[in-house]
């Protein structure tokens, strides 16, 4: 594979906070069935059966998982949608 | 006993009469918790939680910006569910399955934070008391959200 890299470097080296992408975290909890768990993720995200299965395991063997990234905005949406289908969702900056 | 018809079609819901009250009661409590005169407790803590787990200060932000539609989304969906549940016994048409999944999650969220349910609890053994009806409540509640998943997904 060949890279051609650009002769001018643009990284100015500073890294302004809304570069530093955001996530949204879901945790394992007692009381909310795998299957809704899954049924959630792929409704709310449009993951596939396979995708949303994995990310349910992996909150409930894990005790959570990153379920989205983006901007803070972004993720406030996701964690307000996830909360009102009841999961323990919260987000935090990627780092 | 409530039976879940889903073999073919828009899923059915089929209801008694104590259990038609028991739902609504049990939709009126949740109401409850979400009002905003409620004392804050460890069900509303459970129902519209923090949105950082150790910085209380992004947390209240985010509480700020996505509380009052959250809270308002989640009466939306009890009060969906109470329109749709018959007068007394009788069968309810699932066509919008999702209301009733969260409304049925956050009746069984609030009954777990008050019964302490962890992965292990097991159904009671028989119904002698508060507490054991509530969490026989709790399983049939479970069984039954259980169900809806199933259907909703075929």
């Amino acid at each position: 594979m060949v890279t051609t890299l650009p002769d001018t470097d643009v990284d100015t080296g500073e890294s302004t906070s809304a570069d530093v992408p955001w996530i949204t975290l879901v945790w394992n909890d007692p009381v909310n069935l795998m299957s809704y768990v899954t049924y959630v993720f792929q409704r709310l995200f449009g993951y596939d059966e396979a995708t949303a299965t994995k990310l349910m395991l992996d909150v409930h063997h894990k005790g959570r998982a990153v379920v989205s990234h983006g901007t803070r905005e972004r993720m406030e949406h996701d964690v307000a949608r996830l909360q009102a289908h009841g999961l323990w969702a919260t987000l935090q900056r990627d780092r | 006993m409530a039976r879940l018809h889903a073999a073919a079609g828009t899923p059915t819901l089929e209801l008694e009469d104590a259990e038609v009250e028991l739902l609504r009661g049990l939709l009126g409590e949740v109401a409850d918790e979400l009002s905003e005169d409620a004392t804050a407790g460890p069900v509303r803590e459970r129902l519209l939680p923090d949105a950082h787990r150790d910085d209380p200060e992004l947390a209240a932000a985010v509480r700020d910006l996505i509380e009052d539609s959250l809270r308002e989304d989640k009466l939306a969906d009890i009060a969906a569910v109470l329109a749709a549940l018959p007068l007394g016994a009788g069968a309810v048409e699932l066509t919008e399955p999702d209301p009733w999944l969260r409304a049925l999650n956050d009746v069984r969220l609030m009954l777990g934070v008050e019964l302490g349910v962890t992965e292990d609890t097991d159904p009671p053994e028989g119904v002698q008391d508060r507490t054991q009806l509530r969490l026989a409540i709790y399983f049939w509640l479970t069984h039954l959200q259980e169900g809806m998943v199933a259907s909703a997904v075929r």
